[in-house]
């Protein structure tokens, strides 16, 4: 009879789509986050936590406090290790907070992480195997091809890559889609 | 409104794959570069959907197998000149202009679909991860213009397909849309 | 409930205590370390000093990035990042809290003089940075 095979066709179908989607998604995961804020939350944890506020405060005072989903744990050891001589700042504090912020970064960096950007900054150690910077690491760079070409032709002393948050209107909350992206000078940027 | 002689013409199988696309379609569309996971998997869904449809297109009902609608494009251009001339032929399945739009959806969604896994696996996500394990350089900024550019064609086509239904189910004085949620149609 | 109301908002006023506080407490320690008679003159001077840290690089000096007029933000001359007002009169949050004053003299010294304050200067500067 036509309608049940149909039917019988769906049954196997759908459950098969269903359970290939949730197999593909339980991966190792980790204590920090539950099951859903891989699908609906931010593609990076976003900076404004309980945890992060020390993070915030110390490192976001010259610069973006960027989130640590942005470089792998070994990179963050060697930033905090090199506080003194911080890309040419000082960026130096007392052992306690240094302690503490070590801490909050490398257990949410890339390599502790599992949501779309951290899993595709470690992929991209591939290209980029010791990033030293956020901006070095070749998942940053193919993201910025584009507007990183334009700032060349149209040098613009407010668009600077220390601070995410001149274009991306929404990094405080780990959000970083397009659709949030307002240039100065330019306005919304779609490439 | 139920009159005495309705047929049978779409099976559940056509039904649900028909209102699922939808909805992954949707899906997809509203979540893109924001919700990556969702839209990832609305895709994987689109896919499993479109290979059921198309094993369903052989084996399948009557009225849903491609032998029943895929005409020639002679046969197609003819139904639409007459569609333009308000005297084209009701048909219980697929008409031959919605045939042609049948197939093209199937093609734009399948280079949609590929395209996007490509570009996905070029980052290190999804399933086609492993066929860029010696890739050069990281992303592939062709595969993702190719993406956006195939999901743009398919949402004109899919623009193109509700007129044809609302002219459709207008020339006929039928609704279509209900047709596709019930399968069933006047006799 | 009227006792109440006015506890709390004598715990509220507290934290103001601690912005006075702040400050005379980092004075009281320089004095220990033999610094005196604190300025605000002298405090502005060094402020307002250009030092060459390296060959080959600018000269530097508070202002580079905190600005001339200290009501308004400043603005961080290697990133960009606008820098809150250091005015206390405007942004009641400067010199409030003893550790930071330490963190920021230990880090902007050593960044802008290539050294670290000495006891004195530190104590001129605060004096200066009350004033405004």
């Amino acid at each position: 009879m036509q309608v049940s095979k149909s039917i019988v066709v769906l049954l196997v179908s759908a459950p098969l789509v269903l359970g290939i989607g949730v197999a593909l998604a339980d991966r190792d995961g980790d204590e920090h986050e539950g099951y859903w804020s891989r699908w609906f939350g931010s593609p990076v944890a976003p900076v404004e936590t309980r945890e992060s506020a020390l993070y915030q405060e110390e490192c976001g005072s010259c610069h973006f406090p960027y989130q640590p989903g942005f470089l792998p744990s070994a990179s963050w050891i060697g930033i905090m290790n090199r506080l003194d001589d911080h890309f040419g700042d000082n960026a130096q504090m007392d052992e306690a907070s240094q302690r503490s912020i070590l801490a909050y970064l490398t257990a949410n960096a890339a390599d502790a992480m599992n949501r779309e950007i951290p899993n595709k900054v470690m992929w991209s150690l591939r290209y980029t195997p010791k990033p030293e910077r956020v901006t070095e690491t070749a998942f940053f760079r193919h993201e910025h091809d584009g507007i990183a070409a334009y700032i060349q032709r149209h040098p613009n002393p407010d668009i600077s890559f220390s601070n995410c948050d001149t274009c991306h209107t929404r990094a405080m909350q780990g959000f970083y889609d397009e659709r949030d992206i307002r240039v100065p000078g330019v306005g919304r940027w779609d490439d | 409104m139920k009159s005495h002689s309705e047929i049978k013409v779409w099976d559940p199988l056509v039904r649900i794959f028909h209102w699922t696309l939808v909805s992954a379609f949707i899906v997809a569309w509203l979540t893109e570069d924001e919700l990556m996971s969702v839209h990832a998997y609305a895709g994987y869904l689109i896919a499993g959907l479109l290979a059921v449809r198309l094993i369903w297109g052989l084996i399948g009902t009557r009225h849903a197998r491609f032998s029943d609608f895929v005409k020639p494009p002679t046969v197609v251009i003819a139904y639409l000149k007459d569609l333009v001339r308000l005297k084209a032929k009701r048909t219980l399945g697929h008409n031959p202009a919605g045939g042609a739009m049948i197939m093209a959806l199937i093609v734009m969604l399948t280079l949609t679909v590929v395209s996007g896994l490509l570009a996905y696996g070029a980052e290190g996500m999804g399933p086609l991860v492993e066929f860029y394990r010696h890739q050069a350089s990281y992303g592939s900024e062709f595969f993702e213009e190719v993406h956006e550019f195939c999901a743009h064609v398919t949402l004109i086509l899919v623009f193109v397909h509700l007129g044809g239904v609302a002219l459709g189910s207008l020339l006929h004085r039928e609704n279509l849309v209900r047709s596709m949620f019930t399968g069933r149609k006047a006799g | 409930m009227k006792k109440e109301i006015l506890l709390l908002g004598l715990c509220l006023c507290l934290p103001m205590l601690g912005h006075a506080d702040s400050v005379t407490d980092r004075l009281a320690a320089y004095e220990t370390e033999g610094a005196r008679n604190f300025d605000a003159q002298s405090g502005a001077l060094a402020w307002a000093r250009k030092v060459r840290v390296e060959q080959g690089v600018a000269q530097r000096s508070c202002q580079d990035c905190h600005g001339e007029q200290l009501t308004q933000p400043g603005k961080h001359i290697k990133t960009g990042r606008s820098i809150d007002p250091m005015a206390p009169s405007v942004n009641p949050k400067r010199l409030a809290d003893a550790r930071k004053i330490e963190k920021w003299f230990k880090r902007n010294c050593e960044w802008t003089w290539g050294r670290a304050c000495t006891a004195q200067e530190k104590g001129d500067i605060l004096r200066f940075l009350q004033q405004q």
